[in-house]
């Protein structure tokens, strides 16, 4: 394994490589501001990124109104190969961190001292469909912990008075469907597939992606008849715009009193008090281990989430009216 | 210290651990795996937050605990340390068997370690780790 020395030489050689690549890209778009919490993004796009960063994010990006406490740079260059060259050395003490995803071509970088990171494709078609649906997660994964905020997977949904349950769960044990029926039935969704967990006071969740991904076998797909898929990736599920389908339902964030873990069955059942244990068996992992950077930092605020908050099991069936009635009980 | 004279200790490098009533969880951040140990196990896994001397494990444990520390050898949990072994102190009841469970499904996306095995001298893309091998479920 490469010695941490050399990987921290790297991991700077490659943002400013992509600095360089970024300040010559074709195309440059003026930035456009997020905000998340307490935290203001500018994100500054070039060449084809629209394409990936726009429908996730286009519904909650501004003009630029007050300075930038992070800067994401997310660019398209074919041709360009950052990686092709011997990695030049940068100064030791940069505090960067890199990913590459050879699956997908792509590399993110962040430099935690001038909080700028980097998010360079060399071609869209390559991209799997949760870089469309998650874009810049590596991004906001690595800068976010400063503002005691995290990137979790997780849904959360919660009523008109502000509270709101944590959705915890592997992929495909219903959270997307249990998010969706919720917020079609009228109550309030914050996100589907991932939200931000803020722990800098009373747990909250923010959102962040405006995606919320179908399978085509969800009974949610009953009650968003009208929806216009961005498209059926080769995920197989449907990706379609929150803002869209349910913006009345949409809210920024929650006061979180609960985590809901469920489960398919054949009926929608009550939900169960679970043990902090188990709850962390749910919600942890596909957080930990999908996003870069999250040991430090994200693992105890998940902690912290499932000794704070009661944790519930619930069977969800294709009884779908009766799965906002046991969310609901949730809440109370 | 050669083989035989190091002591076996938690694994610290990769590993992220919590303990609700008696029972731990713990992430391997390096395979993907993750675990969940009942309360005789966590209580077995918790003694080797410090070095501990191999030999007395096996005078003082009764063949089901060994077992145990077996699967957590196996599973990359325990490792040998050039730590001195601190004695075991007090009784090692055995109140249930130490079971340890094994989740998989998030192992396949860690066959990739983007950051640290990147080829500087060819593309500088990741390299696929030579040799990975799935440990067996159980040892």
């Amino acid at each position: 394994m490469t010695d941490q020395a050399t990987v921290r030489t790297a991991a700077g050689g490659l943002a400013q490589r992509l600095r360089d690549a970024f300040e010559r890209a074709p195309d440059r778009q003026p930035a456009l501001e997020l905000n998340i919490g307490r935290a203001t993004i500018h994100i500054e796009i070039a060449g084809d990124a629209a394409e990936i960063v726009m429908p996730a994010l286009r519904k909650r990006l501004g003009p630029v109104t007050q300075p930038a406490d992070l800067t994401f740079r997310a660019f398209t260059q074919p041709g360009l190969d950052p990686l092709g060259q011997a990695i030049t050395g940068a100064a030791a003490s940069q505090r960067v961190s890199a990913m590459t995803d050879p699956i997908s071509g792509t590399l993110s970088t962040w430099d935690e001292d001038e909080r700028v990171g980097y998010y360079w494709c060399g071609n869209v078609d390559r991209l799997p469909a949760w870089d469309f649906a998650a874009p810049l997660r590596a991004l906001f994964s690595w800068s976010l912990p400063s503002f005691d905020m995290h990137l979790i997977h997780a849904a959360a949904v919660g009523n008109d008075e502000g509270a709101g349950v944590l959705l915890a769960g592997p992929s495909g044990r219903g959270k997307s469907t249990t998010a969706i029926i919720c917020a079609a039935k009228g109550m309030r969704i914050v996100g589907d597939d991932y939200v931000v967990l803020d722990t800098s006071g009373d747990l909250r969740a923010h959102t962040i992606f405006d995606i919320v991904k179908l399978r085509p076998d969800s009974p949610a797909n009953a009650l968003v008849p009208d929806a216009e898929a961005l498209l059926v990736r080769e995920d197989g599920k449907a990706h379609i715009q929150l803002s869209d389908v349910l913006g009345e339902q949409h809210i920024e964030s929650l006061d979180l009193v609960a985590i809901g873990v469920p489960k398919i069955a054949e009926q929608t059942g009550k939900p169960r008090r679970e043990s902090g244990r188990s709850t962390l068996l749910a919600l942890a992992p596909s957080s930990i281990l999908q996003l870069p950077g999250t040991q430090r930092d994200t693992f105890p605020a998940l902690v912290r989430a499932c000794r704070e908050l009661p944790a519930y099991e619930f069977e969800v069936g294709p009884d779908i009216d009766a799965i906002p009635a046991a969310v609901s009980m949730m809440l109370t | 210290m050669n083989a035989a004279q190091q002591s076996l200790r938690k694994q610290q490098l990769n590993i992220l651990e919590e303990t609700f009533e008696s029972e731990a969880v713990i992430i391997n951040i390096a395979s993907g795996y993750y675990f969940s140990l009942n309360g005789a196990g966590t209580e077995i896994w918790q003694l080797f937050g410090q070095a501990r001397d191999p030999a007395e494990i096996e005078q003082r444990f009764s063949a089901e605990q060994m077992e145990f520390v077996a699967q957590l050898r196996t599973q990359e949990l325990l490792l040998a340390s050039d730590d001195p072994a601190v004695q075991l102190s007090g009784e090692i009841i055995a109140t249930e068997t130490p079971k340890l469970e094994r989740f998989d499904e998030m192992a396949d996306l860690l066959q990739f370690d983007p950051v640290h095995d990147i080829d500087l001298d060819g593309d500088g893309w990741p390299v696929l780790r030579e040799g990975f091998t799935r440990p067996p479920a159980s040892a």
